[in-house]
């Protein structure tokens, strides 16, 4: 047994205060290198280690390690050893600070995620088991001076622990970063890195310090003794520190384009791990070099464990296993064979240092990798995922920090939304100041909110639509639900006033909008006038459903916002006014009606109401009659016009007869449109248009007769008429010739007597008497306007001034005769003849002979007419073949009698059926 | 409507038919419908508002629009739905036409083509409604125009 001086003593027992100061450091690294919320759990983990480890190192590791040695695999005495024996407790004591470090380099890589009961299992096994079998491996029977360890007698050097230490803790981490897994989010599904930032590097950097002070005591305490070695092996140790650092900040730098803190903490670890096999064996140089060594293989580890998706916390690995198994190569390498004595030559030496490495791997790694897959099947050592998104400071130790308080504050507000929450504040902290900032915030968005809840109120039950416009034309975020529905468009926040309305106004209206709007913008005109002329105060927008555009009214009404006095946006108010305009517009409509009612009215005031009615039957048959012939008269449109145009005539006529002179006029003039038409050769049909569209017209006239004619009738159930005031019913239809042909005289200038009492209407079926009565006007007509001449030329022929007309009936051999007679004219058949010829429907030498048949057909052919001017009255060449066609249509003939100067008598004689008799 | 307007649709309808196929249409006589309205088997209506109200519609048999279709995409023995594009397209032309034509004034719905007889379509017109027989190739389709 080797004598030890008390210099040893003191210098051992030193030593081990200095590797026990180590724990502080990694504790301050590995906190300064993890989130804020796992610090403490880290920190605390490094100090159980402690305890952890001397519990199991004095009953049983140290045993293992230093005891007699079972055929140089463990040891077997020295469990529970007695500390009487001075060199013992201080042996004891140096290699329970090395045990613990030892446990401690897996705390920071399993760091984040670790259960802690788990890992005071981890620290147990390697402290009980793993650690102390490598140990004894190595340095077995160092306790009494004599190498025991089958590794060591094989030659086997590591002077401070780079395999029995630092590689032992490694491969330990390493098994157990393999089955716990990655921290959350470390890494994407592409395989890229997520940094994840420590809570405070210059901790770390802390930390790194008090770690190199401890290395001192840690390579400098391997001597057992206080010698001549010591202060070189503590300065190799550092020099290849140093050169770790310098090597991996500037490689680093060059990499990642910064000077990376973490790469100088790691450098210097790294080149400090390096040296700690062979400090005692080596020159200055070779400290350098393998420094710097060690910083690239510590870079190159942690490239490869990303690569891999080994996730380690504190980058334990490539410092510990990545450059303790390039320190225990280095011993081979450059280990001074005299220093080492060890006999071997160089590459014997390495090679067994490669043996050394791989037992160390497989034992350490082997024994924990299973030891803890059992244990994780039993006992998952993983923490559940929410626990480590919370922090395992709070989650494992209840042990919170304020900056974890506010955060809780913060995520409660985003997962409840509630507001009325405030941060913990702890006074004279930076997170107090923090959180006292936020609570202000807070307290603003929470008057804010309410303020907006209030204006969310008014603008969801507004029944107006209400927003703001930017001079963009953009409107605004937030604006009333009226809005959507007046203008029954979803989702308007943000877009441009104009596309929203474009597809429901008319380009004028628009382009109207978006010069009000631009002059409203331009803030030096007058709010007020403007406001006065506001073009949008009622416009008319269209919602397109199925094919109809529904229409709705409404009114803009605009008020700037300014800033200063810059006009920075618009309120815009609109109203849906649409009830109002079409109460407006439908009193409009029906003061209109019985303005034009009223018009009417006085144009049929003179009618009796049953004759009335009698003519407006006629007036739509014939009116349908025509619509009819057109739409069934597409093939022959020239023999179609001739029909219109006599029933048009008839029209005419009729209403003549009850000096209806507005239907007249527009019957005239309907009929000026055929006879136009009837002038094209050849004949387009787009020209039967303007007939078409004049048809129209006598309808909607016909309508509004018969609305007025309804409104007239219930009056009469109230009111009785006086006798004699108006023009009475279809008896007296003679007494309405009468009338006719005394307006007729006297828009001609003549004098007429007309004497229809011969006209026996009770003669007369009812079913022909509309027929007749058409053929009665057109004949009557005929003589006032044909027959009968003026006063003066009956003077100068010697006759009567007053001409006469005589409308008779009467029945003969079953038939119903009807004749009208006058005292005029007569026919003139040179006058005739002429006509024809000019007219072209015959030349002068047919004329020439012409009998008197010829003379009669050629008066009732249509379109010759011998009236010099187109009146209401004659002119059209149309009466007389009218009369061929009602009489045609009642199976009678006309005969006609005639004298020239003298008289003119046509008798239209029509066959009765028996039952009429 | 005015007889202005009235020809203009006429001219719109004929010259689709002349510009498209090359062989004009003819017209018939216009006429008026009160109760009935003509509609044939397709039917492509189109809503105006704004200046005036009520509606136009061009409806036809399925012989005219399968030999338009014949003479626009030749296509042989379309099926239904071609044929309302048909008479779709044809209305798009006269909205189309409208729009450029009649001034600010005016709203012109999209057209909207059915199959058979519509619903509601005496609704969307306004009396007098005038119908223009328009016969091409030797098949009738009509123009109905109802508006104020």
């Amino acid at each position: 047994m080797v004598q030890h001086s008390l210099l040893d003593i003191l210098w051992i027992i030193t030593a081990s205060a200095l590797v026990f100061v180590m724990r502080a450091g990694f504790a301050m690294l590995e906190a300064g290198m993890v989130r804020s919320k796992n610090s403490i759990n880290i920190s605390v983990k490094v100090l159980t280690d402690l305890g952890v480890s001397l519990t199991a190192f004095w009953p049983l590791g140290f045993g293992l390690m230093f005891g007699l040695s079972q055929s140089g695999l463990f040891g077997t005495s020295l469990f529970f050893p007695k500390f009487d024996d001075q060199w013992l407790a201080v042996f004891f004591l140096f290699h329970a600070m090395f045990a613990s470090t030892s446990a401690t380099i897996v705390s920071g890589a399993v760091g984040e995620r670790i259960k802690y009961s788990a890992y005071m299992m981890v620290t147990l096994i390697s402290l009980a088991v793993i650690y102390p079998v490598v140990g004894h491996w190595v340095w077995g029977g160092s306790f009494e001076g004599q190498a025991s360890g089958w590794l060591a007698k094989m030659g086997f050097i590591d002077f401070a622990g780079c395999t029995v230490v630092h590689s032992t803790g490694g491969w330990i981490s390493l098994a157990v970063l393999l089955i716990l897994g990655a921290r959350i989010g470390r890494y994407n599904t592409d395989g890229s890195v997520n940094r994840i930032t420590g809570s405070g590097l210059h901790i770390s950097v802390f930390g790194t310090i008090i770690l190199w002070f401890g290395w001192f005591g840690f390579n400098g305490g391997s001597t057992l003794a206080m010698n001549a070695d010591v202060p070189a092996i503590i300065l190799k140790t550092s020099l290849s520190g140093a050169a770790g650092m310098i090597v991996t900040l500037l490689v680093g730098w060059r990499i990642r384009k910064f000077p990376d803190v973490a790469l100088v903490i790691n450098g210097a670890l790294a080149g400090l791990v390096g040296a700690t096999a062979s400090c005692a064996y080596i020159s200055e140089w070779s400290a350098v070099i393998i420094g710097g060594v060690a910083g690239m293989v510590m870079l190159f580890a942690e490239w490869l464990l990303d690569k891999l998706q080994i996730d380690d916390a504190v980058t334990a690995i490539p410092v510990h296993l990545g450059c303790g198994i390039w320190g225990t190569l280095a011993v081979g390498i450059f280990g001074d064979p005299a220093l080492l004595k060890t006999g071997l030559s160089r590459l014997d030496q390495i090679w067994v240092q490669c043996i050394g490495i791989g037992a160390g791997a497989l034992w350490a790694f082997g024994f924990a990798f299973v030891c803890i897959w059992i244990l994780n099947r039993f006992f998952p050592i993983r923490v559940k995922p929410e626990e480590e998104a919370q922090g395992l400071n709070v989650m494992e130790h209840q042990a919170s920090t304020e900056i974890f308080d506010l955060y809780r504050t913060l995520e409660e507000q985003a997962k409840t939304g509630d507001l009325s929450l405030r941060a913990p504040v702890e006074p004279f902290t930076e997170v107090g100041q923090i959180a006292t900032q936020y609570n202000k915030v807070i307290d603003n968005l929470q008057t804010n909110l309410v303020a907006r809840s209030e204006y969310t109120n008014i603008l969801s039950n507004v029944s107006d639509g209400l927003f703001l416009l930017d001079e963009r034309g953009q409107i605004g975020p937030y604006y009333s639900a009226s809005l959507e529905s007046i203008l029954e468009t979803k989702s308007i926040a943000g877009r441009e006033l104009y596309s929203v309305l474009s597809p429901l106004m008319t380009t004028l209206v628009m382009e109207t909008l978006r010069e009000y709007v631009n002059v409203l913008f331009n803030g030096s005109i007058d709010e007020r006038t403007l406001s006065r002329l506001n073009p949008l105060a009622q416009v008319e927008i269209f919602v397109q459903q199925g094919a109809e555009m529904k229409s709705k009214h409404v009114q803009f009404l605009f008020k700037r916002i300014l800033e200063g006095s810059k006009v920075v946006r618009l309120m815009v108010l609109l109203r849906d006014v649409s009830q109002q305009v079409e109460l407006e517009k439908t009193m409009v409509a029906e003061k209109q009606e019985r303005d034009s009612e009223m018009d009417l009215f006085y144009r049929i005031i003179h009618i009796d109401p049953s004759l009335l009615k009698e003519f407006l039957e006629s007036l739509e048959d014939k009116l349908d009659s025509i619509n009819q012939l057109l739409e069934g008269g597409q093939a022959n449109p020239g023999e179609t016009l001739n029909q219109i145009f006599r029933i048009a005539h008839s029209l005419k006529g009729e209403s003549s007869v009850l000096d209806l002179k507005f239907i007249t006029d527009a019957a005239h003039s309907f009929e000026d449109i055929v006879k136009n038409l009837q002038t094209k050769d050849p004949l387009d049909n787009s020209e039967f248009i303007s007939l078409t569209f004049k048809l129209g017209e006598l309808q909607e006239t016909a309508r509004q007769i018969t609305t007025l004619l309804d409104k007239i009738s219930s009056l009469q159930k109230h009111i009785k008429t006086p006798e004699g005031t108006l023009v009475s019913s279809s008896k007296d239809f003679s007494q309405r010739l009468a009338m006719l042909v005394s307006q007729m005289a006297g828009e001609t200038g003549k004098k007429i007597s007309f004497d229809s009492a011969g006209y026996v209407e009770t003669l007369i079926p009812t079913s022909m008497n509309r027929t007749i009565q058409d053929m009665v006007i057109q004949l009557v007509r005929n003589a006032a306007v044909h027959g009968i001449e003026t006063p003066e030329f009956r003077k100068k022929l010697e006759k009567s001034e007053t001409g006469k007309i005589e409308l008779r009936t009467y029945l003969e051999n079953d038939a119903l005769i009807i004749s009208v007679a006058d005292d005029g004219k007569g026919l003139e058949p040179e006058v005739l003849k002429y006509a024809a010829i000019k007219a072209g429907k015959a030349t002068e030498a047919q004329t020439a002979s012409w009998t008197a048949t010829d003379l009669i057909r050629f008066i009732f052919a249509q379109g010759v007419s011998l009236a010099p001017n187109v009146t209401a009255h004659a002119g059209r060449g149309v009466g007389l073949a009218l009369v061929r066609e009602l009489s045609k249509s009642l199976n009678g003939k006309i005969a006609v009698k005639w004298k020239t100067g003298m008289f003119m008598n046509f008798i239209v004689t029509i066959p009765l059926p028996k039952n009429q008799l | 409507v005015t007889e202005g307007e009235l020809k203009y649709f006429i001219e719109v309808v004929m010259n689709y038919f002349e510009q498209i196929t090359g062989s004009p249409a003819t017209m018939g006589l216009p006429f008026i419908r009160k109760d009935e309205i003509v509609v044939m088997d397709f039917t492509g209506i189109i809503g105006i508002s704004g200046a005036r109200k009520g509606g136009i519609y061009f409806t036809a048999g399925k012989g005219l629009l399968s030999k338009l279709t014949k003479a626009i995409l030749d296509v042989e023995d379309p099926d239904d739905q071609t044929l309302l594009d048909m008479v779709g397209e044809l209305c798009n032309t006269i909205a189309g036409n409208a729009r450029k034509n009649f001034g600010s004034g005016f709203m012109i719905s999209v057209p909207m083509v059915v199959r058979g007889k519509p619903q509601d379509i005496q609704m969307k017109l306004k009396p007098p409604v005038f119908i223009i027989p328009v016969s091409w190739g030797g098949d009738q389709g009509h123009l109905v125009v109802g508006l104020e």
